[in-house]
């Protein structure tokens, strides 16, 4: 991990909002981003994360880590204002009962700078209420979020029920746990799992790239 | 699949735990007995995911994750493997006719049989 990640990281754990986001803003001032994201607030998270699994901080201060973290990834990417070409329609969600959203907010930005309207959930957003609105508003991306393995047996459901949606949305699975282990057997060969942030700006960047070259 | 009773059970095995070794109320007191639950309600709650999942896996890595925290504490592999015996041993006893029973006692024998296997990588490391 850099050295920026890991004081970005004592600085969410101390609450200093200041620091976080001269760190970010710093950063961003030569970065994309994609860059942003992947290389300072994802390790900074994941060491956190870490943190927390080897019992070095409690619950109380990975709470307000992600809260501020929260703050400054809203201050620093607020409001994306979008141009003209918005045509392409995505939804984000993380599955019933996910509480963790801070990587699908960042993917919620990628989609917008890269001309999508979305409609980004945040946490938990169970399986009737993603359909009822992906049935009224039609999105031809779906994007879902699963962390913890004891979400995991609701994938295949969320899968399943979305992509036999009349409009055939493509269903895009990410989060932790896709980078960690084969979630292909609760998927369908159409589903696209990506493992991580770097793989979805990607495949964000070479879907606009398609789009132009179907437009000449 | 009819979901666990899990805090019951969780309640249960701790019961035994503090049965077998009285000295454990000595020493962690009211509150370790109330950790003691907490951590087996963790322990069915991925026994009962590994099983929606059809996939062993997914216990035995929460038991090695689980046990390389409790070493840092200072914790033998010992006392996670008498944890799941005696869950072993309950659902024998009081779960024989439940549909997952044969299922979940499998996934806790390959994840005992893991903890083994690193304790002993472990110990081969510590003595090489």
């Amino acid at each position: 991990m850099n050295q920026n990640s890991r004081e970005l990281a004592g600085f969410f754990l101390e609450g200093n909002i200041d620091e976080a986001l001269r760190i970010v803003r710093e950063c961003q001032r030569d970065s994309t981003s994609l860059e942003v994201f992947s290389s300072l607030f994802t390790p900074a998270m994941n060491y956190i994360g870490e943190l927390w699994e080897n019992s070095e901080i409690n619950v109380a201060d990975e709470h307000l880590a992600t809260a501020v973290c929260d703050m400054v990834l809203s201050q620093v990417f607020p409001g994306y204002v979008k141009g003209e070409k918005v045509t392409k329609k995505a939804m984000l969600l993380c599955l019933e009962g996910e509480q963790h959203y801070l990587g699908l907010k960042m993917i919620n930005r990628l989609f917008e700078e890269n001309d999508w309207a979305t409609k980004y959930f945040g946490s938990n957003l169970p399986l009737e209420y993603a359909v009822s609105t992906a049935v009224e508003w039609k999105p031809s991306v779906i994007a879902l979020s699963v962390s913890i393995v004891y979400h995991l047996p609701k994938l295949k459901e969320y899968v399943m029920e979305l992509e036999s949606l009349p409009h055939k949305p493509l269903i895009i699975v990410g989060g932790r746990l896709a980078g960690k282990y084969d979630l292909r057997p609760y998927c369908s060969e159409n589903t696209l799992i990506m493992n991580d942030i770097t793989t979805i700006g990607n495949w964000l960047g070479q879907y606009q790239l398609g789009e132009k070259v179907n437009a000449i | 699949m009819k979901k666990l009773p899990i805090e019951e059970l969780a309640i249960s095995v701790t019961e035994v735990m503090y049965e077998n070794d009285p000295t454990l109320m000595d020493r962690y007191g009211d509150k370790g007995r109330r950790k003691c639950i907490e951590d087996n309600e963790h322990h069915f709650k991925h026994l009962q995911t590994a099983y929606e999942l059809q996939n062993g896996q997914f216990f035995t890595e929460y038991a090695l994750w689980l046990n390389g925290i409790l070493s840092k504490y200072g914790m033998t592999e010992e006392l996670l493997i008498e944890n799941f015996k005696l869950i072993d041993d309950l659902l024998e006893r009081e779960y024989k006719e439940y549909e997952a029973t044969n299922d979940l006692r499998n996934y806790l024998a390959s994840a005992v049989q893991s903890l083994q296997e690193s304790a002993l990588t472990a110990a081969e490391k510590g003595r090489g």
